[in-house]
């Protein structure tokens, strides 16, 4: 009898998945505003992420209906490749703020894609990851990177991907929580987790805890440094105190890819909450080596509000000098939010580096870009690059490989209710008279 | 007397609900719980109608697990002090209403005044409630009879709660 069913179960998800992948098209129901959006396409996705490969096609990912799809685009973004499935079982998908499928190529071309799928029980997941390496013709089944399989949160994963095909993922994991809670003990917050691949995805080191006691619901941001080593960058929880949780930021460096160094504190703004606050950092390693980060911390109090929620920071003094002071930026009265940050090195030792962010002033939401060419020490006026007047995802930023020949490009990478899918080229925006 | 025909509703609600929860499926057992539309100057029309007594609105999200955990504290409080006015706000997307419904039953907190978005436009429902709100979660605003609007971020413990209603009015 049990054989039965679950072939029927089988059957069931077999036909279910089919149905999805003819004619690309799912009865996802209800989208966005109400409206029914049941085409699987870029337009009805959900929290899409974009990276170049070697080769300087655009690469997407996407969700939609329970699966992740990726389409490839050979005119940075102008048209693309129909949608293809990652997964022929569906499965619930987190894409909703903090979270998206991420998709990295290494210098051969291959495809790694990572995300976190929802299971039933409040807050809980597994981060799930599918590689394709004949060039995204086809992708692998998907397998489950977390090596604890308790129905509690390993959720919030970060990939990056290195040319020579090593994968590094990260993410925030309950089970020492868990664990703790079965010994009666507090345990405040999750754990950041990690595992790394040295042969292009096929296998995952044992997963290994980072660092303790972070805060749950922000998105990591990870980045490579000038030795292919990841760089981590997270919403930390500082004081051990319930009600005295500080929720600044902490960055990671590697010594090697299984041998974490030092974490220092990024920020220091103080937030105390007891709450989610739903703002993860971005981060990035400039040609030089100097990390430029970016996040949001709202400390204000009933006495005084803070005039900046966003800063931004980078080690070419070091985070933990006396005097390090970040650079507080945008308008706090009109929600600014999300920053993402990108350097490009544009010739010399100059480094060129783009902030944008969100903004909403009762009407629509603006995109702002900040750009600085001296490598984060004069920056320029505030510049509105993309608009909407419906909801939107946070905004990404995109460059061209490192291998590309001539000069590196950046772009915005950001989805809107109403015009959907928008790429847009940011780096030659920059003339002298914005600096 | 009021009371005892509070209770009778409420036993009769409860039965109700397990009976449906035994037969039907999921929506039906969420059917019995009103998530009112929020949409914009929902908030507004909300603080405007409640301004009789003191009134404290609180914005949760299920995927929030300090949200949950404050949803027990303000149970705890609604049970022992039915009076307190109190307005709950779900972030939530549309999609998942039934399982905001289902959190709220289970917290016995399907009798309040309960709220959820209307709509994906977050930004828009935020900068109505707040300008100064960037999705945070859990948040209140306490809207006293005399005395200034308090904004308070994360979640609040019984003592603050209580606090709340409890303390003399500042004039």
């Amino acid at each position: 009898m049990i054989k039965f069913v679950s072939f029927l179960f089988i059957a069931l998800l077999a036909f279910s998945s089919n149905a999805m992948q003819h004619g690309g098209s799912s009865a996802a129901g209800k989208g966005k505003n109400g409206t029914t959006c049941t085409i699987a396409s870029l337009k009805c996705a959900k929290a899409p992420s974009a990276s170049f490969g070697p080769d300087g096609k655009l690469w997407l990912a996407w969700v939609f209906g329970g699966h992740v799809y990726v389409q490839h685009s050979v005119d940075q973004g102008k048209v693309f490749s129909p949608p293809l499935s990652i997964n022929r079982v569906p499965e619930k998908i987190a894409a909703r703020a903090e979270n998206r499928a991420k998709i990295q190529l290494d210098g051969a071309g291959n495809i790694y894609i990572s995300w976190t799928q929802s299971l039933e029980k409040l807050y809980t997941g597994n981060v799930r990851f599918s590689r394709s390496v004949d060039g995204g013709q086809s992708f692998s089944q998907p397998i489950t990177i977390n090596d604890d399989r308790q129905e509690i949160s390993h959720r919030f994963d970060a990939m990056i991907v290195s040319d020579d095909g090593k994968v590094f993922i990260s993410w925030l994991d309950k089970r020492d929580q868990q664990a703790a809670k079965a010994k009666q003990q507090e345990y405040i917050g999750g754990a950041l987790y990690y595992s790394y691949s040295a042969d292009q995805g096929k296998s995952f080191s044992k997963n290994m805890n980072l660092s303790d006691n972070s805060c749950v619901c922000c998105r990591i941001a990870m980045a490579l440094d000038n030795n292919n080593l990841p760089v981590i960058a997270w919403r930390d929880i500082y004081g051990n105190d319930p009600k005295n949780q500080i929720r600044d930021h902490s960055l990671l460096t590697f010594s090697s890819a299984l041998k974490p160094a030092k974490k220092i504190r990024l920020s220091h703004e103080q937030w105390k909450i007891d709450g989610c606050p739903h703002h993860g950092p971005a981060l990035d390693v400039d040609s030089n080596g100097i990390v430029h980060s970016t996040w949001f911390n709202d400390a204000s109090n009933e006495e005084q509000e803070s005039e900046h929620v966003l800063f931004y920071g980078n080690s070419a003094r070091g985070f933990e000098v006396s005097d390090y002071k970040p650079m507080g930026f945008g308008q706090a009265d009109k929600q600014s939010a999300h920053p993402y940050v990108a350097t490009l090195n544009q010739g010399g030792v100059n480094q060129t580096v783009f902030l944008v962010w969100k903004e909403f002033d009762g009407k629509k939401t603006d995109i702002l870009m900040k750009v600085s060419k001296d490598a984060g020490i004069s920056w320029s006026k505030d510049k509105v690059v993309s608009t909407t007047a419906s909801s939107s995802d946070h905004p990404l930023l995109v460059k061209h490989a490192k291998n590309m020949k001539g000069k590196q490009k950046v772009y915005l990478s950001w989805h809107t209710q109403a015009e959907g899918y928008r790429f847009i080229e940011l780096s030659p925006t920059v003339s002298a008279d914005d600096v | 007397m009021r009371r005892f025909i509070l209770l009778a509703v409420s036993m009769l609600t409860a039965s109700i609900l397990i009976f449906s929860s035994s037969v039907f499926a999921n929506s039906n057992v969420s059917a019995a719980v009103d998530l009112q539309s929020f949409e914009i100057d929902s908030f507004e029309q909300i603080v405007n109608a409640k301004n009789q007594q003191d009134h404290l609105v609180i914005l949760w999200s299920f995927d929030c697990p300090p949200c949950i955990k404050e949803l027990q504290k303000i149970s705890d409080l609604h049970q022992q002090y039915p009076e307190y006015q109190l307005t709950l706000i779900n972030t939530d997307s549309v999609d998942e209403q039934i399982r905001v419904k289902k959190i709220l039953q289970r917290y016995n907190l399907a009798g309040l005044d309960n709220w959820g978005f209307a709509n994906s436009d977050e930004e828009k429902l935020r900068y109505d409630i707040d300008p100064r709100w960037f999705g945070d979660l859990p948040r209140s605003y306490f809207f006293p009879l005399k005395g200034k609007v308090k904004r308070l971020r994360g979640a609040l413990t019984s003592a603050e709660l209580l606090a709340l209603f409890q303390q003399e009015p500042i004039n």
